[in-house]
Formats: structure tokens, C-alpha cells, sequence
């Protein structure tokens, strides 16, 4: 219709300039009188032109309107979050058998996640993970979206190092590596707040810098840090089929340390105040007489290099600072991580599709007056092969390398290798096999030691977005 | 040699903070957009020229469904006017990601510089389940309209009209080059309307479902994918079942865009069929640096594979 439309005047726009050159020559003749006709003529058509203008005006906001009802339709069905948060679910089993296990099946988790925008300004999301345990509130933030400076408050994974601030199903393997178990808690889970800078540079660097009541598990200005740790550790307990093990080896590590510190007596005042906390060690972040000094400190910086269209290269490095770890005690903790990506892509597509080599190493510090300084040493490397042997689904090949000293005894390393293969069939459904063979110089459990073989299935219900934060 | 280093370290220093200043204002001159596509980037200059800088975040030779989520994407989405994209969900894998990070609400969905350009696009083989059975990739219909010439001149408007509603101060010099543009496309369309004769009635199969609107717009008809499902790779089965009835049905052409050659070349050698690879994207084969010759190379292309 509106093709015609713009025809017709188009039409009537030429008929008009003919019209005047047409009148020219008759205009010689008689000039008043052409030139009358001639004006008639033009008002005439002048007229008409108005009309066909108006139709048109007319017609152009009725198209625009109908333009901005399909807009508006469309970006309902494009973000249904605005009317609901998105909502996914994610499961993850995995069949083990170990040195200290005869095989057998473990639903580690269970993880429902929601998000939706809740205005311009900010989004807030929630994971909510079940695990043998019992059930958690794993994450649960508000995020802002449109500040220039991205804060986060809430209860969330802290911006230290790479992945400690992954869920575990959705790390390239399928078991947190030890070293990040035992350097940070697995997770780098924190109640606080948090903001990150991005850098007017042109290639990407950010800053962030947070304050938490701990970050991970232990990691923080509370000696009930502790009693979470023992709570996390039953999660990688399980995940390592040995809760009750683990507990008790936690459980004995930190009786050792409260009674290296036990005999400490400076601060008295504040010693007061923590012994009243004592009682909830449960609850650590509701103690309400929480100083400065309780907290635990963030910073991180963070940059990320195109080298080439199909190299680039992430670096990052993280310091987490307790000025004081233990309610009871006058000790400190600081944990330094560094990061390393080296990512390639090829650009021509074939069997190789892309490789990864990637790695993380932390240097733990512990001062305390009456053991001096502890200082640990540990991490790990991985390399991940994508491969497309033209077969449904997405395919990958890994070898994961882990050093994990224990805290307390640095000197204790539980070292392991681990070759594992993935396919996912679809974006919401992926298999992993996994070989570990482990060698525990901890000397008190089995459970890191010998040969282990893991088959990990996991599987996403409803909403997945690809978040920033989970990119490989 | 420390001495030297720690003497230069400030000097150093105070260069980059003076570099940083300075490539601030300089690059705020121009309006800053961001496409997902390079087809998108090449139209925007058309519609922009001087006025604009553009940059797209994703390579013509990558698959739009798996492009990897980069942190220097974030830089540039941080600092940018308006990003413009080709919706349908076509983007899933990575901007809705971005956007949640970049701190930007001029080009947050639904901010004035968020520019979708499939406004106004009928979208082609709309889901008739609400189920991921069938793959899980073209959620809200074929997302790939870019490679239909006559919707090439609707991602213009929208994207003259997108820049226009932020920008009002230069609407009538993107109007004046969509015109112009517009006025290029009408020239091309008829002339490719008549090189893609022999494509009419062509049955072909293609890798992804990626020439949907080519197809429609050449009256090739799509006979199979290689893929078992959108998303899902070939399975042997699926390869063995196609062949047949290709071979059955004498079907003359495969083609591939950003997808691995082996299996194509292999169906293309057991049935007969001739095989193409062709740019789904500005920039997805050599030499294919506007999105004219994107339309032009197809064209030409595909019609002398079957013309043989
Ligand atoms: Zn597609």
C-alpha cells in the first residue's frame, strides 16, 4: 500500500514539473494570462500535493505504531524476564570409584538458578544448591547494570582468580582441584560487596576491589570460617564419597591450630568480644560485633590481550587479606593467586577446533606469634583440546595437573594427574570421563591417593545463559 | 641496568596516562557502534561514514552459535553509542552475557542505543514446539536473514532509524546515505535477480539451515541439513540416510559455511553433488569485504556450481 502510495506521488510530482515545463512556451505568447493559468495550475497541484502529503503523514503513523506494537511484543518474547526471572536447573551425578570405594553413585548437586533484571539500574540473581547436605543458598546477589562502576552485593562468588568463581559443574573437569579446595575452599564464596573498574585502556583491564566477611572457606575474619569450611568440605567430601573423613581430618587440623594459638593473650578487649561470638559458630556473618579488622579484603586486576584473531592471552592476579583469621587469635592471612589463560581458535574449521592452557598457582601466608609464619605454595595447570570429529555434540580432551600442599604443613602435598575426555551432546547435557591417579603425602587419608575414575553426567533444565563470569 | 629501568619506569608511566587521556576525547568525537556481524559493521559505515566508528565483535569465518565470550568484548561494548544486532536470539551465545557486564545503559536491551535490526522481519520456519527436541539453536525462528538482499535494505533502515533515534542531530545525514545505499541495493537486486536464474527450483543441502532466506528469495529449495538437528552435528546414521536420498533424488549441490569441509566433501563425492563453500558473513571467504559482494560472491557462485 505504501509502495503505491509513494508511486502516486512521485507521479504527481513529475506530472507537476511537466506541467511547468510545458507552460513555458505557451507563456510567450501570452504572458499575464499564461502566467495565471500557470499559478492556478501550480495551486492545484499544490493542493493535491498537501492532500497526498497528509495521506501519507497519516499512513506513516499508523505504520509506526503498528512498528512499535511488533517492537514491543518482541521484546517481551525476547526477555521474558521482565515479566519472570529466568530460571535453570542444573544436576550433576557422577560415578566414582576410588581407592577407598568400591564405585558408586553420588547426586552432588542440584542447582537452581534465578535472575531477572529488576530495573534499568540492576539485576539480581540466586543459586540455590542442594547437595547431600542439605540445602543452600549458594549465591543470592543484586548487581548493578548501569553504574560505570559494576558493583555487586550480596552473597557471591569474590573476583579472586579464575576458578574459584565457578560453579563446579561447570568447570572443564570434574573435580575442583585440590589445590583450590585447600588454597581458597573450592569456591571463593563470600558475603560482602564488591565493585570492578574497567580501565579506559584499549585492550581490557578491570579492577576490583571488595570487602567481605571471609572469602572461600576459612579465608576470613572468623573462627567460625571454620565451621563453614567444615560444612564446604563435607560438599567436597561428597564429592569425594568420604564425607565423614574429611570432616574429621578438618576438624583435627583446626584443633591443632586453635591450640597453637590458644596461649597467644594480646587484644584482650576484642578476645572478649569474640569469645561471645564463639557460641554461633554457625552463624558467622550474623555476629553483629564485627570490627574492621574482621573483615577480609579484596583486590584484583585483571587484563585480557587479543594477540592475533586467534590467540589471546588472560592474566590476573588476586590478593585476598585477613587481618585477622581466627576471632580468638592475633594472626593474619594473606593469599596472593595468579592466573594465566592462553587461549587459541583456529580460523578455519576442522578437527582442531581450539586449545586452552591455562593455570593458577597461590601462595598462602599465615602469621601467628606463636608459630611464626606459614607460608604454603600450590596450584594447578591445565590444558583442553576442542575437537569436532564431525559427531553429534562438542567434544574435548584434558590433562589437568595439581600440587595441593596443606595449609597448616606445606610440606604435606597431595599431587595428581588427570587425563579426561567430554562430550556434550547439546549446550544442556554433558558427559565427562575422568581418570585421577593421585599421590598423598598426607599419608592419613585415602581418599586423594591411587588410581580413581570418575564418569560425571550433568544436565541443565529450563534457562542457561552463558555468563561472563563461566566463560572458558 | 636496574638503574636504568627504574629511572625510565616513571617516564613510561606518564606516557601511557597521557596516551589513555588522550585516546579518550579523540575517539569521542565519533558516534562508537558495535555490530555483531561484520555484514552489520560494513552497513553501519554505509549509513554512518564519518561520523561513526565501528567495530564488530565477531569474525565472518566464526559460527555465530558458538563465538567465544572475550573481555576485550566488554571494553568495547563499555565505551560504545549503540550496538547494533541481528536478534532472533542469533547472538545467544554471547551478547547477552556481554551486555550484563558492560556498564553501559545506553546499549542495555531496550536502551536508546540498543539497535536490533529484525525489526520488521518475518522470521522463516518459526518453532512450532516450545521443546528443545528439535535442537536448541533457532529458538525464535531462522535467524539468518542477513543473506536475503531485499532484507538487507530493511537492516539499513532499521539501522539509519536505530542511530537516528540516539543521534537526532545527524538524522538527515543518515537518512540522506540510506537513501543512497537503499539506492545501490535496488540497482544490485534485479541484476542478481537474473545471475540467480539458474538457482530457481535448485535442490540443495546445506551444513546448518544458514541459507534459509537466500533460498526463499532464489527459489532454492533446501533438501537436508548435515547436521541431524539445528545444533547437533552429523551423526553417522543421519549422513548414511541423507546420501541415499540425495542419490534418490539426484540432488545436484552442498554447501558449508563456517563448518568443518570433511563431511560436506564427502557427501558432495559419494552423491555427485557439486560443493560450495560459501561466506555466510561479510568477510566469511576472501575478498568478500562488503556485504554487496557477500550477496554478489553467493550469487555468482552458487550459480556456476550448478550451471556445471
Ligand atoms: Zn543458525
Amino acid at each position: 500500500m505504501r509502495l503505491v502510495e509513494a508511486k502516486k506521488f512521485f507521479l504527481g510530482c513529475a506530472a507537476f514539473l511537466l506541467g511547468c515545463g510545458l507552460s513555458v512556451p505557451v507563456g510567450a505568447q501570452e504572458p499575464v494570462d499564461a502566467l495565471k493559468e500557470q499559478l492556478r495550475g501550480m495551486q492545484q497541484e499544490m493542493g493535491d500535493l498537501m492532500k497526498r502529503i497528509e495521506e501519507l503523514e497519516r499512513k506513516k503513523a499508523e505504520a509506526d505504531r503498528v512498528q512499535s506494537v511488533e517492537q514491543s511484543v518482541k521484546s517481551i518474547q525476547e526477555s521474558p524476564s521482565i515479566l519472570n526471572p529466568s530460571i535453570g536447573l542444573a544436576i550433576d551425578t557422577t560415578f566414582e570409584n576410588r581407592a577407598d570405594t568400591d564405585g558408586e553413585f553420588n547426586l552432588r548437586s542440584v542447582e537452581l538458578g534465578l535472575s531477572a533484571e529488576i530495573d534499568p539500574y540492576a539485576r539480581a540473581y540466586t543459586f540455590i544448591t542442594g547437595t547431600a547436605d542439605g540445602v543452600e543458598i549458594e549465591e543470592a546477589a543484586v548487581q548493578t547494570t548501569s553504574l560505570p562502576v559494576n558493583v555487586t552485593a550480596g552473597r557471591f562468588f569474590a573476583d579472586f582468580g579464575r576458578f574459584a568463581q565457578f560453579h563446579p559443574h561447570e568447570l572443564p573437569f570434574v573435580n575442583t582441584p585440590l589445590s583450590l579446595t585447600r588454597m581458597v575452599g573450592g569456591e571463593s564464596l563470600g558475603t560482602g560487596v564488591q565493585w570492578r573498574y574497567l580501565f579506559p585502556t584499549p585492550f581490557y583491564l578491570a579492577l576490583t576491589g571488595g570487602v567481605f566477611n571471609e572469602i572461600g572457606h576459612g579465608h576470613g575474619g572468623e573462627g567460625h570460617g571454620h565451621g563453614e569450611e567444615g560444612e564446604e568440605h563435607g560438599e567436597e567430601g561428597e564429592e569425594h564419597g568420604e564425607e565423614g573423613e574429611e570432616h574429621e581430618e578438618e576438624g583435627e587440623e583446626h584443633e591443632e591450630e586453635g591450640e597453637e594459638h590458644e596461649e597467644e593473650g594480646e587484644e584482650h578487649e576484642e578476645e572478649g568480644e569474640e569469645h561471645e561470638e564463639e557460641g554461633g559458630e554457625e552463624h558467622a556473618d550474623e555476629g553483629g560485633s564485627r570490627s574492621l579488622r574482621d573483615l577480609t579484603y579484596l583486590g584484583r586486576l585483571h587484563a585480557f590481550f587479543d594477540l592475533s584473531e586467534t590467540w589471546n592471552l588472560e592474566v590476573g592476579s588476586s590478593l585476598a587479606h585477613s587481618p585477622r583469621t581466627e576471632m580468638e587469635e592475633d594472626s593474619r592471612r594473606s593469599l596472593l593467586g595468579v592466573d594465566v589463560t592462553l587461549r587459541h581458535r583456529p580460523l578455519v574449521p576442522g578437527f582442531y577446533e581450539g586449545f586452552t592452557v591455562a593455570g593458577e598457582w597461590f601462595v598462602n601466608r599465615q602469621d601467628a606469634h606463636d608459630t611464626g609464619t606459614t607460608t604454603a605454595r600450590g596450584g594447578y595447570a591445565y590444558a583442553n583440546w576442542d575437537v569436532n570429529p564431525e559427531l553429534p555434540g562438542k567434544w574435548s580432551l584434558g590433562l589437568l595437573l595439581d600440587s595441593a600442599p596443606e595449609l597448616d604443613n606445606p610440606d604435606d602435598t597431595t599431587l595428581s594427574l588427570s587425563p579426561y575426555i567430554t562430550w556434550a551432546p547439546s549446550e544442556f547435557n554433558r558427559l565427562r570421563l575422568q581418570y585421577t591417579h593421585g599421590w598423598d603425602d598426607v599419608g592419613e587419608s585415602e581418599a586423594h591417593d591411587g588410581a580413581q575414575v570418575y564418569l560425571q553426567w550433568t544436565t541443565v533444565l529450563g534457562s542457561h545463559t552463558h555468563g561472563f563470569r563461566e566463560r572458558r | 641496568m636496574t638503574s636504568t629501568f627504574t629511572r625510565q619506569w616513571p617516564r613510561a608511566a606518564f606516557t601511557l596516562s597521557l596516551v589513555l587521556l588522550l585516546a579518550g576525547p579523540a575517539a569521542a568525537q565519533k558516534i562508537r557502534v558495535v555490530t555483531t556481524i561484520p555484514d552489520l559493521a560494513d552497513i553501519t559505515r554505509r549509513i554512518g561514514k564519518e561520523r561513526v566508528s565501528v567495530h564488530s565483535l565477531t569474525l565472518g569465518v566464526r559460527d555465530i552459535h558458538s563465538v567465544q565470550v572475550k573481555p576485550s568484548m566488554v571494553s568495547l561494548l563499555n565505551r560504545a553509542d549503540a550496538v547494533v544486532l541481528m536478534g532472533l536470539s542469533l547472538e545467544h551465545a554471547f551478547l547477552p552475557a556481554l551486555l550484563d557486564v558492560a556498564a553501559n545503559p545506553r546499549i542495555a536491551r531496550g536502551g536508546i542505543g540498543y539497535i536490533d535490526t529484525s525489526t520488521g522481519v518475518v522470521p522463516l520456519k518459526p518453532p512450532k514446539t516450545l521443546s528443545r527436541k528439535g535442537g536448541d539453536i533457532h529458538p525464535r525462528g531462522n535467524p539468518h536473514y542477513n543473506l536475503d538482499p531485499v532484507l538487507g535494505k530493511l537492516i539499513a533502515r532499521n539501522i539509519a532509524e536505530g542511530l537516528s533515534k540516539a543521534h537526532g542531530e545527524h538524522r538527515a545525514f543518515f537518512m540522506k546515505n540510506l537513501q543512497a545505499y537503499t539506492a545501490e541495493l535496488d540497482r544490485r537486486i534485479p541484476g542478481w535477480q537474473k545471475a540467480a536464474r539458474g538457482l530457481d527450483g535448485v535442490r540443495f543441502v546445506s551444513y546448518h539451515d544458514d541459507m534459509a532466506y537466500f533460498a526463499k528469495r532464489y527459489g532454492m529449495r533446501l533438501f537436508g541439513t548435515l547436521e541431524s538437528a539445528a545444533g547437533i552435528g552429523p551423526t553417522p546414521a543421519h549422513i548414511v540416510q541423507l546420501v541415499e536420498r540425495m542419490k534418490a533424488a539426484r540432488v545436484p549441490l552442498v554447501v558449508y559455511g563456517t563448518y568443518p569441509s570433511r563431511v560436506p566433501q564427502r557427501v558432495a563425492r559419494e552423491t555427485g553433488a557439486a560443493v560450495v563453500p560459501v561466506p555466510l558473513y561479510v568477510g566469511g571467504r576472501p575478498g568478500v569485504d562488503t556485504y554487496v559482494k557477500l550477496i554478489d560472491y553467493l550469487v555468482t557462485h552458487l550459480s556456476k556450481a550448478v550451471a556445471r
